[in-house]
């Protein structure tokens, strides 16, 4: 039996301070708590994060893995199982930045390919009932970039990051139900990934890639009641 | 003394106090209350602004407050046992306001971890600058004997600053308000100048060891060199060696006793 320690506080205290890490970075950390990461990584960091939750789970917090829609890379995100996980984000967000945010989460939302140009994302503070200045926008921004919510890609376009993706997982889904897709594969949230032009349902790129390995060349759509042939890959 | 005895003392709580108080008798109300109050002390402490007593009963206890040492005792376990914080009471003109402390002892890579913002980090090492100043000065320094000294480093009392922005508001009224500083109006020169000493959250923060040998390490002496400050060092390690003493003349929960 794993005996909680310092070194699970230590841990909490990083997760707290960094709200997500990768897979590299856990490793750096699980090492400055105190545990051998050389062998049996994998284990032991299931068991160090399970009894971590174990102790949190009372304050509606807990450390899950989630995957970045974009590259499929696996992170530990520090979550909120409240439902009011908007709400927590209220001791470092502004209730203007707050809306704005909100704004940003509608439009990706909305928008077919999970992503919005950083022109649209700005003109977006024209929607706010207390308006918010150009320059203070695109501040803000940069903020929850640097707090790892969104990601910019080479074009400049905005997507909603994997921390937002756990976090407001539940927000997403109460809030905009008529838009939100899952991914017919792995069941969960997908906004960024590919479609099918036959039967509309949408995969998370990792996981139909997975899925289209196995299939090798006649590849059919994912999907068990479409499985039209897939063509060309279509990118939404 | 048992570990709760240890912390209601910790907490300024004497047992009579106690007795007056009302707890809650549901148990799963009270450990809900306790729970929401572990949980805005931490959402709290990241903007290291002290939390006040008056809005934890509004706030979490809503208007019960009778039922505070109670819960704040139990809250102050959890911080502890789970989270690895202390929960500090201020006193003086801060009184009726708590702090969280980082109770584990943590060697230079693993303060890394938990400190990962530029921005704050940044402002640590100007209130470390300061405090050293103050320090070294035999505890306290005038407002215009600082901004001189800061010139040095390129921070001036009435620029923008590129990283501190407006850097008079944030030594004169941020950190003051985040417990780093404290200002005291001297009269006795006119026009009357502020005095500025090391705040309650640095006394509780940082050891005058660490800052004396950090001093010592950027000008290149020893801290023998420095009677003054010695004294001062031996006085603190005196203070926490005797309550070590007491602490370890009861036998009971060790994990979180240092
Ligand atoms: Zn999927
Ligand atoms: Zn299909």
């Amino acid at each position: 039996m794993e005996v909680f320690g310092d070194g699970h506080r230590l841990f909490i205290q990083s997760m707290m301070s960094r709200g997500m890490m990768n897979i590299s970075e856990v490793k750096e950390v699980i090492s400055e708590c105190g545990l051998d990461v050389e062998t049996e990584f994998k284990d032991k960091v299931v068991k160090f994060v399970r009894l971590i939750n174990q102790h949190i789970g009372p304050i509606n917090l807990e450390i899950r893995k989630g995957l970045e829609e974009e590259n499929g890379q696996p992170y530990y995100i520090l979550a909120n199982t409240a439902e009011t996980s908007i709400s927590r984000l209220s001791s470092t967000y502004s209730p203007n930045e707050l809306e704005l945010f909100k704004k940003l989460i509608e439009s990706i939302v909305e928008n077919e390919d999970g992503k919005i140009g950083s022109l649209a994302a700005m003109n977006l503070t024209d929607k706010l009932e207390k308006k918010i200045g150009k320059e203070e926008a695109e501040n803000f921004f940069n903020r929850l970039e640097d707090d790892r919510w969104i990601r910019k890609n080479t074009n400049g376009k905005i997507s909603l990051s994997v921390r937002s993706i756990v976090e407001l997982d539940q927000y997403i889904k109460d809030v905009y139900p008529d838009y939100v897709k899952f991914c017919s594969l792995c069941t969960k949230l997908c906004l960024q990934g590919r479609g099918c032009e036959n039967c509309g349902a949408k995969f998370h790129i990792r996981c139909s890639n997975v899925f289209f390995n196995k299939q090798g060349s006649n590849k059919t759509c994912p999907e068990p009641n479409c499985r039209a042939p897939w063509g060309q890959v279509v990118i939404h | 003394m048992s570990l709760s005895q240890a912390f209601s003392q910790s907490l300024g709580v004497s047992q009579t106090q106690g007795r007056f108080g009302v707890e809650i008798s549901d148990p799963v109300e009270k450990e809900k209350r306790v729970n929401e109050l572990v949980q805005y002390m931490l959402i709290m402490d990241q903007k290291k602004i002290p939390i006040k007593k008056r809005d934890i009963n509004r706030v979490i206890l809503k208007g019960q407050n009778r039922a505070f040492n109670g819960v704040m005792e139990e809250a102050a376990e959890k911080l502890l046992e789970v989270y690895g914080f202390k929960i500090i009471e201020l006193q003086d003109k801060l009184k009726d306001s708590y702090i969280l402390v980082n109770n584990l002892e943590l060697n230079e890579s693993q303060k890394k971890l938990i400190n990962t913002n530029q921005k704050d980090n940044a402002e640590m090492g100007l209130v470390f600058v300061i405090l050293g100043m103050i320090f070294m000065n035999q505890n306290v320094i005038h407002e215009d004997e600082m901004w001189h000294a800061l010139k040095k480093l390129g921070i001036f009392q009435d620029d923008l600053h590129s990283t501190f922005g407006n850097v008079k508001n944030l030594i004169m009224k941020e950190f003051v308000r985040k417990g780093y500083l404290r200002t005291e109006l001297n009269t006795s020169t006119d026009p009357p100048t502020n005095d500025i000493y090391w705040g309650q959250r640095a006394e509780h923060e940082i050891t005058k060891r660490n800052m004396l040998s950090m001093v010592c390490d950027i000008n290149e002496t020893q801290p023998s060199d420095w009677t003054y400050q010695m004294q001062l060092v031996m006085q603190e390690d005196q203070g926490s060696q005797q309550q070590e003493a007491e602490n370890s003349a009861v036998p009971g929960p060790s994990s979180s006793s240092r």
